[in-house]
């Protein structure tokens, strides 16, 4: 998290059954007291529509919590497994969620052989 | 297994993450969106195979389930391939009552997730090509904004 204070954390395993030639193994890992105020910057615009789209559904739904998805190393269209991409434009949903409401940090491996 | 979801208790915790814990807790049925794009909506997974948030509700079902069994946890997606943050922004009413289809309100919704991974790529261009450097501020973005909704 670009020297973010990651808080308490907790690995939550989804699945990993090699399902497919294209099955990928999950797990989540949940951060809290995520610290977003080293996402602005130039290159970093993102944050500005998803704050508002979170604004949107507030507006109508205020008691709701929120999680920004932030993939730890991308995910690629081809298979929907890891490839690395801008890690603040990846950022950019955690950031409108707010700070203190955290994050889902998603780690996703191919399979072992695939 | 209440805390196992969001880990140790942490001080700064939003009442709203509490919330959500406590009617998991509880046994209530709770509703699940994404809002993302064609990764959230399960390009590439492979055919059969469930999505991320699939699995995410999946795994809810399991840990946490409904002391009513005829009611279990439910998503609705508003995952669209090709669609960066300004879309979902700007066509949001429009994708939300095309994928609840009167069955969902909006508030009933306990959690939302956001994913803009891959397509704010386009979002990140226009801040840098068009902003002239400026530092740009939510007003000036948002009026901006032109959207094709699907």
């Amino acid at each position: 998290m670009n020297g973010g204070d990651r808080g308490a954390t907790s690995v939550v395993p989804l699945g990993g059954e090699a399902t497919g030639k294209l099955a990928t193994k999950l797990s989540l890992e949940v951060s809290f007291q995520v610290v977003l105020a080293d996402l602005e910057g130039d290159g970093n615009a993102a944050w500005i529509y998803v704050e508002a789209l979170v604004r949107t559904v507030r507006r109508a739904n205020p008691q709701a919590a929120f999680l920004g998805m932030w993939f730890a190393h991308g995910l690629d269209h081809a298979d929907n497994t890891t490839s690395f991409r801008n890690t603040q434009q990846q950022q950019a949903p955690v950031r409108a969620a707010g700070p203190g409401l955290g994050c889902v940090r998603m780690e996703t491996h191919k399979a072992k052989g695939l | 297994m209440a805390g196992a979801l969001y880990g140790v208790k942490a001080s700064a915790e939003h009442p709203a993450h509490r919330a959500l814990r406590a009617k998991l807790a509880r046994g209530d049925t709770i509703t699940l969106s994404a809002i993302g794009g064609s990764i959230t909506e399960g390009h590439g997974v492979g055919l059969g195979c469930p999505t991320y948030m699939r699995r995410f509700q999946s795994w809810l079902q399991t840990e946490y389930p409904p002391s009513d069994s005829t009611k279990p946890h439910r998503y609705v997606s508003m995952a669209f391939g090709a669609q960066d943050s300004a879309n979902l922004f700007g066509c949001f009413e429009r994708y939300w009552n095309q994928r609840s289809q009167d069955k969902v309100r909006l508030a009933d919704v306990d959690l939302w997730v956001l994913e803009t991974s891959v397509n704010d790529v386009r979002v990140v261009y226009h801040a840098i090509c068009c902003t002239r450097q400026e530092q740009p501020t939510t007003q000036s973005f948002l009026s901006r904004t032109t959207v094709d909704c699907l």
